[in-house]
């Protein structure tokens, strides 16, 4: 039996966030592969054997197969080219498509590209098509849409666990104030590169109470790339490349009311028919209930496990994560397992998820303040990560406040729907990791 | 904030605004402008770009498949579940199958549903299509009807939105005349809410929720 190699991410770009960006679909790819040219001299597009793209929405790039306009564009016909395509957790279930190609010797040297066009149609609009993304028949027609759902899950974490809009609003502030030095990120862009305070937030427009207009990410316009090469001839590329250690893939279901007593969760976490706050109703399944993201465990579990991780909090760094709420950012603490259920809100008071604290969260922005078009944002948040862990941050924003101190590994979560599916990769500067 | 400096302009015919339903994909309108553009916000510089306007919609013919009996349920005023003849798990939305590995996808059986259930959860809704904005602010609940393992979403009635809160009982009604939809069902909050929030919190939703109602209220007054 072949033996699977070891993948390294050896380069990546950004063509920045904004809505709308001017450019087309394969100009904005372009100019993020070209990036990762002139940075990674080393790197060659007549080398790649596999192109691996992720787009979230026909409807909004008003095109099918839009995949095959960036491939032909970059000039990599007859070369295979793979869409992936899953939800907001398509760019993260991309990488991971892209690493089992090149881990199982299919490749040797895969290019990952991702973008979305999200301001061809009004912003009312958008919000419609990211709502044809959940149950058609059951939850949109009854006024639903994303803010909602995710409200609606807050909103029961705020009844169980006493999280408050304050707790949340700091996670937004954090992650829009941190994007201010980052020259792909979009909300810069829209505030005049200006900061928000706590009270902005709680000031801003009710989308869906709990949540605020400053709560939710950006419908954004954008594209990136990383290129991943099997340990055979990582050399050829870079030396400094960052190795996958571990990877994790779950799923939900796609109706937020069915989790509760969801049978695929019997009996995983024992621990939690005990923990369940004894003034709330127990559902069979106390958790996820629709409190929290059950995949997101999952995923992050089984990534843990490949990777050796016993201890997230103390072994990762820092953490890249889809914070399309600032409130499912607080919950993701939770579910990564780097605190216990109910005391996300814990470490955004502490200061943990700080650049300076224990475990750094999105200090390139995030989803709020870097940007979220949808197939680009975990590949963009992953060229991040390359940055962060080879000590590039200085060098590719315009200041060196959010590079992570010594920074070795990281952690990339991609998440879909409401937590319907998640994908999670760790990054290490090592190849072969002793802990 | 970069911005589109239009150069030459054909405006389209008003109508597309309304009727992009019948777009046929034809360049209804176009602009040549000029907008900062680069790869970073610290490397922009003016490029000339021609922006269209390209309306497009279709119909879709959907079947609701073999859970039809919930929506020709909701027609006659009768709220529809199924539940697995085997494990017992009742739907409601309601599955042709049942879920559970060991019950190899049983086909499951109609049952009429009681009227009552619990507030699982909820939020309230600030902001929604077009065809909903006449009702902001209105409740989205998550309900689990009496008996059933899965929980339906709808509009929750008959009480101020701060006043809300999880576990509370409420009862099911329907519309007068209904259309096949989900929508043909709300949920009203049967008495006093079993668990309140702090009068403060109270306060500062119902604070929040004002500027909405002033905005939905001079929307109706303006037609
Ligand atoms: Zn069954």
């Amino acid at each position: 039996m072949r033996m699977v190699k070891k993948v390294a991410v050896v380069g990546g770009g950004i063509s920045r966030y904004e809505k709308p960006r001017r450019e087309n679909i394969a100009e904005m790819v372009a100019e993020a592969v070209l990036e990762s040219l002139e940075d990674y001299p080393n790197l060659d597009l007549s080398e790649v054997d596999n192109h691996v793209l992720s787009y979230f929405s026909d409807h909004f790039a008003g095109q099918l197969a839009a995949s095959w306009i960036p491939n032909d564009y970059l000039g990599l016909t007859p070369k295979g080219i793979t869409r992936v395509e899953n939800g907001g957790a398509g760019p993260g279930t991309a990488i991971r498509a892209a690493y089992a190609m090149v881990a199982s010797g299919l490749s040797d040297l895969t290019l990952v590209t991702g973008f979305e066009k999200q301001g061809e149609v009004s912003s009312a609009k958008a919000n419609e098509f990211i709502a044809l993304a959940s149950d058609t028949d059951f939850d949109f027609p009854v006024g639903g849409y994303y803010t909602g759902y995710y409200a609606a899950m807050i909103t029961r974490h705020m009844y169980l666990y006493g999280t408050s809009e304050e707790d949340m609003a700091k996670v937004a502030v954090k992650n829009r104030n941190y994007s201010l030095d980052n020259p792909y990120a979009q909300w810069p862009v829209e505030n005049d590169f200006k900061p928000i305070t706590v009270q902005d937030v709680l000031d801003s427009r009710v989308v869906a109470w709990p949540l605020k207009i400053l709560d939710c990410c950006l419908l954004s316009e954008g594209a990136s790339c990383i290129w991943l090469a099997s340990e055979d001839v990582v050399h050829k590329y870079t030396d400094e490349p960052v190795w996958f250690s571990g990877l994790g893939l779950a799923s939900d279901m796609m109706r937020p009311g069915d989790r509760p007593d969801n049978p695929g969760f019997a009996g995983l976490f024992p621990d939690e028919y005990d923990a369940y706050p004894s003034h709330a109703i127990k559902p069979r399944e106390p958790y996820p209930d629709i409190a929290n993201f059950g995949a997101c465990r999952i995923a992050a579990r089984d990534a843990y496990k490949m990777a050796g991780i016993t201890d997230p909090y103390k072994q990762i760094d820092f953490f890249e994560i889809h914070d399309a709420y600032d409130s499912a950012e607080l919950q993701t603490y939770e579910d990564l397992e780097l605190c216990k259920r109910g005391h996300g809100k814990d470490l955004i008071h502490e200061g943990q998820t700080y650049v300076d604290g224990d475990i750094p969260c999105n200090v390139s922005g995030g989803l709020q303040g870097f940007g979220h078009p949808v197939g680009s944002t975990a590949i963009g948040q992953t060229v991040e990560c390359l940055w962060q862990l080879t000590g590039r941050i200085g060098e590719k924003h315009l200041s060196g406040k959010t590079q992570v101190d010594g920074a070795e590994v990281g952690l990339n979560h991609s998440h879909a729907g409401t937590g319907t599916a998640l994908a999670v990769m760790i990054l290490d500067r090592e190849k072969d990791r002793r802990w | 904030m970069s911005e589109d400096r239009i150069i030459k302009e054909k405006k389209p015919d008003p109508k597309w605004k309304d009727w992009g339903r019948l777009g046929k994909w034809e360049v209804a309108g176009w602009r040549i402008i000029e907008r900062d553009e680069g790869q970073r916000s610290d490397q922009l510089a003016p490029r000339t770009y021609m922006v269209i306007d390209r309306p497009w919609d279709v119909m879709y013919t959907h079947s609701y498949g073999r859970v039809s009996q919930f929506f020709m349920g909701l027609l006659e005023k009768k709220l529809m579940g199924t539940k697995c003849p085997k494990c017992g798990d009742v739907f409601c939305p309601p599955r042709a199958h049942c879920w559970r590995f060991e019950c190899k996808l049983t086909e499951t059986e109609w049952i009429e549903m009681p009227m009552e259930g619990t507030l699982h959860s909820y939020a309230i809704m600030g902001f929604g299509g077009e065809a909903f904005l006449d009702q902001l602010p209105f409740i989205l609940a998550y309900v689990r009807v009496d008996g059933a393992n899965t929980m339906i979403a709808g509009r929750l009635a008959g009480i101020r939105p701060e006043d809300v809160e999880c576990d509370t009982r409420v009862k099911i009604k329907f519309i007068d005349e209904p259309t096949g939809n989900p929508m043909d069902i709300y949920f009203e909050m049967d008495g006093v809410p079993e668990h309140s929030k702090p009068e403060e919190q109270k306060a500062r939703i119902r604070e929040k929720l004002k500027p909405i109602e002033e905005w939905v209220a001079e929307r109706k007054a303006s037609g």
